[in-house]
């Protein structure tokens, strides 16, 4: 009978002695703080302190939805938050005043094209130091490019391929770049294997940043997951990470821009939006992306009108149509369909018209982009008449493919099209797909149609109409399966116009050509991309091209 | 004793390979290429099917299966796809979190619990019986989600008592630790009652009352005695709705353990990560349930003597 009672009494005093145990890790000041201080998304207090100890006070509070993959950005298309800021590229993209953009100097001080736009000749900054102290020299960009190209789980490789000797890095048939020379520590030249005007805008991506030669061998695969062997020139050090709770970003007292005047940054996992939400109310985060959070735009900007920060979204929403599906090789039958969509009403009823009714294929924002399109009519009767003219008066059965893991917007808009369509006779299914399936299918060429949105990886059009238009794999790839081979050469040889306005000129009637003619999509709108930002933060830009991902440095803290 | 333990570990190992079979199959038989998946949409066909080549993805089912089961065996779970990194470490990392709010929510499931049961019995039929039972029916019924939700709104959004997400301090803990724990303190509060009043009629009972003990001591030194051994039992089975919850609980309040990684894994086609936290958490199920097992003939001489 004792022994029974023993037994339990030990089980008990174990229980409590863990549970007292559930306090323990915290040094005092950090979420008891966060309870006692007034909401109101006035502010956020100081974020205490790491399960690991890095000292956070001060820091910049923000979410991200899902923890990232790595900070190894040649190994990621997803997650450039971390990357965006702990290196830096060769060039960086800087948007002006009236919504261009130009690319500017970064790790590159200075570059020279050569005439027959094959040979680029870029001079390094001098005197730039990595976080192991370390100086930048052309070594480490030849070590950057060769191992983005070439690395086992490398995805961004599509940036480079332009580089002679790049395919046979990524077939494995050589180990060194061949187009990548090196003439002294500040000087090295890259050699094209074909003219492509594109070339310094993707070396403006996250994907293509400099990493450190000695550190990143040293580091072996942990280079991007253990966060002290995780070396960039950036302006922010990566001290910590605690998987699906947070990462820690890190003043980088040597940047050579000069410090930033952000001590550091928290970035918090927080899955559930409405958790988001409620944390930047009550003022545990100090930026939540409203993309995120679509119930609450109409309130937050009643609220808190000083605090949205908008920008154009450089993303084109598209709708496509599978032109190896029945009756989609006719024209008329196209045209009917982008007439039947009324996409102004879908903008106004799903985002509070917050964003712009597109006529073409490069979204506002975007490098060409052209406001003089024809524009796309809403005319129902219009598009009645077309399809009766194709032999279709009593209309057709199609699929929509829905992606479930898409926002509810998406799946709501295509309701709306659903029914659009149905008013001039056309019976669209939607059939619901869970990502995996959706993706496999849209591959495969075989998806009847579907919606989703472009954005840009690059300030330029051939990363949308290469994409989409470039190649019959390509076009394949998006279940559009356009036809006209001569406009895919024609888009394939844009890439090598030297002339910047010539190419501008021949993007543009391609995408004339592409959208208004053939009417190969249906383009939809592009978005605002909006952010709620608590009062204390100074400085806080849209991200440029529509990522969630934002750059911390030139943003501040007032106290 | 021993020969019954041995006996129960023995007959885990074919239902655990089950468990790996069936959950590596029903991954592989779903449409779609994980590496398209992990690529995402930015990339080309060439680059998904080096990733491919890469993964393993392109031998035949059955070669990746033993592969995986050798491998398993070693306590090697393979690389996540999402995160990159051994499957085992991340488990390893995230289960403390787990443990912590299961303890958490265990104490406070068994406080609240065995309390109620006991004030319900004492007061059978009265207000307050009827008070409890009526609560402990709702907790009973309330999804663990509707809890932390409502919980989360009123007591961190609401009234700023505790914080609405986190982990590494005590108030952090409440919340989750009660949502989570709610379930069992409604079962335990019924289950306890329910014995109690059963117990209370036996002869024991009034021999007791007739030695003059007091009351106090007659429920506490001998009635509930008795009346626990189910409940304890109960408490060693509710391991397995304890991490069940978890994923849920976690996913609300942004806690970093196993629930979470589960979700991550399921929403990214992530089957490593998947495999290794289903088959992490059908090992504690089954220690779950030879613990209950065990517990059960400990404390029930007459079931130790029929095994």
């Amino acid at each position: 009978m004792r022994k029974r009672f023993r037994l339990i009494l030990a089980a008990a005093a174990a229980a409590s002695l863990l549970l007292s145990g559930c306090g323990g890790s915290t040094s005092g000041d950090g979420s008891d703080a966060q309870t006692e201080q007034a909401g109101n998304a006035e502010g956020t207090e100081s974020a205490g302190s790491t399960s690991s100890g890095t000292d956070t006070s001060g820091f910049l509070v923000v979410p991200l939805v899902a923890d990232i993959q790595t900070a190894d950005v040649h190994k990621t298309t997803k997650d450039y938050e971390i990357p965006l800021n702990i290196y830096d590229r060769l060039v960086d993209i800087e948007v002006k005043e009236d919504g261009s953009s130009e690319i500017v100097p970064s790790l590159a001080e200075s570059w020279e094209i050569s005439g027959d736009a094959l040979t680029y000749t870029f001079h390094l900054r001098q005197g730039v130091k990595f976080h192991n102290g370390e100086e930048l020299t052309a070594d480490d960009v030849e070590y950057s490019f060769t191992r983005q190209l070439s690395v086992e789980g490398a995805v961004n490789t599509d940036f480079l391929a332009q580089i002679k000797g790049a395919s046979q890095l990524l077939e494995g048939t050589a180990d060194q770049l061949e187009g990548f020379e090196t003439v002294d520590d500040y000087t090295f030249t890259i050699t094209l294997s074909e003219p492509y005007a594109g070339f310094l805008a993707c070396l403006s991506t996250p994907g293509c940043s400099i990493y450190n030669r000695e550190a990143t061998e040293a580091a072996g695969d942990q280079f991007g997951l253990d966060p002290s062997v995780t070396v960039g020139t950036g302006p922010f050090r990566l001290t910590d990470w605690t998987i699906n709770d947070q990462l820690v970003l890190t003043r980088y007292e040597d940047y050579w821009k000069g410090p930033s005047e952000l001590p550091g940054v928290v970035i918090r996992i927080v899955p559930d939006t409405e958790t988001q939400r409620m944390m930047f109310e009550s003022g545990e985060l100090d930026v939540v992306d409203l993309d995120y959070l679509p119930d609450a735009v109409d309130d937050f900007t009643t609220r808190y009108p000083d605090q949205i920060v908008s920008g154009p979204r450089v993303g084109t929403t598209y709708f496509t149509m599978n032109q190896n599906i029945e009756p989609f090789q006719d024209v008329r039958v196209r045209k009917a369909v982008q007439m039947a969509i009324d996409r102004q009403a879908i903008l106004d009823a799903l985002y509070g018209g917050r964003g712009q009714v597109e006529n073409g294929i490069y979204p506002h924002g975007l490098y060409g982009f052209n406001s003089s399109l024809p524009e796309i009519t809403y005319d129902p009767e219009e598009a009645k008449a077309l399809l009766a003219e194709a032999g279709y008066a009593n209309g057709f059965e199609m699929q929509i493919a829905a992606d479930s893991s898409a926002s509810d917007a998406t799946n709501q808009a295509l309701e709306i099209i659903q029914a659009q369509l149905g008013e001039i006779g056309i019976q669209a299914e939607i059939q619901n797909m869970d990502e995996s399936t959706w993706l496999a299918t849209r591959n495969s060429g075989e998806m009847g149609s579907f919606m989703s949105t472009w954005t840009a990886d690059y300030n330029d059009p051939d990363n949308f109409i290469y994409t989409f238009f470039g190649t019959p794999e390509n076009t394949k790839l998006r279940s559009l399966n356009y036809s006209d081979t001569e406009v895919m050469e024609r888009v394939q040889k844009a890439r090598t116009i030297v002339d910047a306005d010539e190419r501008i000129a021949e993007y543009q009637a391609l995408e004339e050509k592409i959208v208004t003619e053939d009417a190969a999509w249906v383009p939809m709108y592009s978005r605002t991309h909006s952010f709620a930002v608590s009062k204390r933060v100074q400085g806080f830009e849209v991200p440029w091209n529509g990522l969630s991902d934002c750059y911390f440095y030139g943003l501040s803290l007032s106290e | 004793m021993i020969k019954h333990i041995v006996k129960r570990i023995l007959i885990a190992i074919p239902v655990l390979i089950c468990v790996i079979l069936v959950i590596f199959v029903m991954l592989r038989i779903l449409p779609g290429n994980p590496a398209e998946t992990m690529a995402g949409e930015h990339v080309s066909q060439a680059v998904i099917d080096k990733i491919s080549r890469e993964m393993g993805l392109d031998e035949p089912l059955y070669i990746q299966f033993f592969k995986y089961l050798a491998n398993a065996v070693r306590g090697d779970f393979g690389t996540s796809y999402r995160l990159n990194r051994n499957v085992t470490g991340i488990i390893l990392e995230a289960f403390p979190n787990t443990v912590k709010l299961s303890i958490c929510a265990a104490v406070i499931a068994w406080v609240i619990g065995i309390t109620a049961g006991l004030v319900a019995a004492i007061n059978q039929n009265r207000i307050l019986d009827r008070l409890f039972m009526g609560v402990s029916l709702a907790g009973v019924s309330m999804p663990v989600f509707m809890i932390a939700l409502v919980l989360q709104y009123l007591f961190a959004f609401q009234f700023k008592i505790f914080p609405v997400s986190g982990y590494d301090s005590l108030a952090c803990m409440v919340l989750p630790a009660i949502s989570l724990g709610w379930n069992s303190a409604g079962s335990i509060a019924r289950m306890t009652r329910s014995n109690l009043v059963e117990v209370m009629q036996g002869d024991y009972i009034r021999t007791a009352r007739a030695k003059g003990l007091r009351e106090s001591g007659v429920i506490i030194g001998h009635a509930l005695k008795n009346a626990m051994l189910p409940v304890v039992t109960m408490m060693a089975l509710q391991i397995s709705s304890m991490l069940s919850g978890a994923v849920l609980t976690e996913s609300v309040f942004g806690i970093p353990g196993i629930g979470r990684l589960a979700v991550n894994a399921i929403e990214t086609r992530d089957m490593p990560l998947l495999q290794g936290t289903v088959i992490f958490t059908t090992i504690l199920v089954i220690i779950g349930n030879l613990v209950a097992d065990i517990l059960y003939s400990v404390l029930d001489p007459r079931i130790r003597e029929v095994a």
